[in-house]
């Protein structure tokens, strides 16, 4: 019966200190310094000053796509903070500078574009191209491939909202990303169970028992999804107490949380039952995380960050934290899907591999 | 009276390290069997193996007349084994840790509750049921250990050095606990560094040494096989007699 396996396990976590200091405390206190460290850049962003930019046409005839574009472009612009000018002719770099712009847009006539950014303002030329890329994906999608034309009626084809990002506050938007990346540390909420089975030859009686790789699994990874989901879960109601972080879409959003907490566990066992060493369990996973936090933004905003856009897709905690706060500041997000297959992949993946290293283990009879 | 374990050309070996070297050893029914060896003798590897914790390289155990390995679930519940590690959680308290340990062998809900009193009551620690693992002296510990192996009734008890590091209090406690086992109906293995501890609980004593069984018999058998005069020799003497002085573990 492993449901009084899986019990007791779970004792035996929530009642370890380590694992509220954690996935509860350094959270919140992270939630406090980032935040605030990290306000006033995303002020600047949010709506304080607008955010100049100027575009140009190459040509003066531009196909269909092209035309959409700017119209597009121009419309978001309007909803959000952005002055665009037109300076048909000028040069995009000199007006750049000269002007203190965020960035320059030089339409082409095949419906692509250059975007000119200004280095010294490097946070809005972020936010402007941001912009620009999503409205080109969205008009991108009612276009048929290769042909340029429009596929469907008028009326299918809106612009009138596009979903570029809305503004996010440094509160909100740390308050998310803290508590998914410390839910990646799920690991360190078993290593406490691996050391003492390990330590007190536990192990060994689980062994005599006959119980079966799979149900040993098992007994791990439904506990540490429970310590680190209610940990996650309180965590995120103290920051939203104290420091007023938005969730959003609360039920889709905590779904998200757990379903990351599952990818972060099944992860963190898969290489504990590769290594058999909670050590080097906990730092082979926490420099995956830490790469995967760094291109996904955990540390600087992905809005923000100067990494190549394919890192950022590669990163799971990107597709999270970007299905978090837009949840949060938009009330939804395309990223909702690609989250929840990016954690059910991991989750199933590291799974079947850890319950298959458990049972060659044993077949080889250490 | 049947046997209750045979071994059958038991072999364990570590890359070229033969650790039991065709081990036959036959357990019989009600019997209080005594391992003993030196450090390194292969008698904790034996027991590992007579567990399903090591595969043996060679050989197999047979476990009431059916082959251990191939009906292990069936067989799984009338073996109690208690290691010589403490192997009990700190932060659980004393009838968690029994739960935990009782319940894997498919004991649920209020038989369970009975198992845990009736195993804590068995080694005195009933009174103590709620509190922590990490609380308890060396000696309650091993009798916790020792609860946590019982409660599901096996048939055939193996205890791999129960009695290290505690009190002779507790260590009479102990064996008069396996006594009452045995007595109870349960079958036991028994390994010890004591001598006096085997010679006093154990019906038959086998000693082992590289792997390989080297005497077995009564302690009185045993005794006669080094000396006519038993009484003037002991258990111990005997040992090393047949075992030789020279330290193992260099």
């Amino acid at each position: 019966m492993i449901r009084y396996l899986i019990k007791n396990n779970f004792k035996l976590m929530m009642r370890s200190a380590t694992n509220i200091l954690l996935y509860i405390v350094t959270p919140v206190i992270l939630v406090a310094l980032l935040s605030s460290a990290f306000g006033d850049m995303m002020e600047k962003y949010e709506s304080g000053d607008h955010i100049k930019a100027a575009y140009s046409f190459e040509a003066e005839e531009t196909d269909v796509k092209a035309a959409m574009l700017v119209e597009g472009v121009k419309e978001a612009a309007k909803e959000g903070d952005f002055v665009l000018s037109e300076y048909p002719g000028a040069d995009p770099e000199k007006t750049v500078r000269d002007e203190e712009m965020a960035g320059f847009i030089v339409f082409k006539k095949d419906g692509g574009y250059t975007v000119y950014e200004n280095g010294e303002r490097k946070y809005e030329a972020k936010a402007l191209e941001y912009l620009i890329s999503s409205v080109d994906k969205r008009i991108a999608r009612y276009m048929i491939p290769g042909t340029g034309e429009r596929e469907g009626s008028d009326a299918d084809i809106t612009v009138a909202h596009p979903a570029y990002m809305e503004p996010i506050n440094a509160v909100d938007y740390y308050g998310i990303v803290e508590v998914v990346y410390f839910g990646w540390c799920a690991v360190v909420c078993g290593a406490g169970i691996f050391t003492a089975e390990k330590k007190y030859h536990i192990g060994k009686k689980l062994k005599v028992s006959g119980l079966s790789e799979t149900k040993l699994f098992l007994a791990r990874f439904v506990p540490m999804l429970l310590v680190v989901s209610i940990s996650s879960l309180i965590t995120a109601a103290i920051t939203a107490i104290c420091f007023g972080v938005h969730w959003g879409e609360l039920l889709l959003s905590a779904l998200i949380v757990v379903l990351s907490a599952a990818a972060a566990t099944a992860l963190g066992l898969m290489f504990y039952n590769i290594t058999q060493n909670a050590v080097v369990t906990i730092i082979a996973v926490f420099a995956m995380v830490w790469i995967a936090g760094f291109w996904g933004g955990s540390f600087e905003t992905y809005m923000f960050s100067a990494h190549p856009r394919i890192l950022k897709e590669i990163s799971p905690i990107y597709h999270i934290n970007r299905a978090l706060t837009e949840l949060s500041c938009m009330g939804r997000s395309e990223y909702v899907g690609s989250a929840a297959v990016f954690c059910l992949g991991i989750m199933l993946v590291c799974s079947c591999i850890a319950v298959t290293a458990g049972q060659i283990r044993r077949r080889i009879g250490e | 009276m049947g046997a209750v374990l045979k071994t059958k050309d038991l072999t364990k070996k570590y890359d070229n390290r033969v650790v039991v070297d065709n081990l036959n050893l036959t357990i019989e029914e009600g019997e209080i069997f005594g391992l003993l060896g030196p450090n390194g003798a292969g008698k904790s590897t034996t027991m590992n193996m007579i567990c399903g914790i090591v595969k043996p390289t060679l050989g197999d155990v047979e476990f009431r007349g059916k082959d251990f390995a191939r009906h292990r679930k069936e067989l799984i519940g009338k073996l109690g084994y208690i290691p010589q590690e403490l192997a009990i959680h700190g932060n659980l308290k004393a009838w968690e840790n029994a739960e935990l340990f009782i319940s894997l062998y498919g004991i649920k809900g209020a038989e369970l509750k009975k198992r845990i009193d009736e195993s804590l009551e068995y080694v005195g620690l009933l009174e103590k049921k709620n509190d922590y693992a990490r609380t308890f002296s060396g000696g309650m510990k091993r009798r916790l250990n020792i609860a946590c192996a019982i409660g599901h009734h096996p048939d055939l008890l193996i205890f791999d050095e129960p009695t290290v590091g505690i009190d002779p209090q507790s260590r009479n406690f102990i064996l008069d606990k396996i006594r009452e086992s045995n007595r109870n109906g349960a079958t036991v293995i028994y390994t010890s560094h004591y001598m006096e501890e085997v010679e006093a609980i154990c019906t038959r004593i086998a000693i082992m040494d590289n792997g390989k069984i080297i005497a077995t018999g009564s302690s009185e058998e045993l005794k006669k096989m080094v000396v006519d005069d038993t009484s003037s020799i002991t258990l111990e003497e005997v040992f090393l007699t047949l075992t030789g002085k020279k330290l193992r573990d260099q």
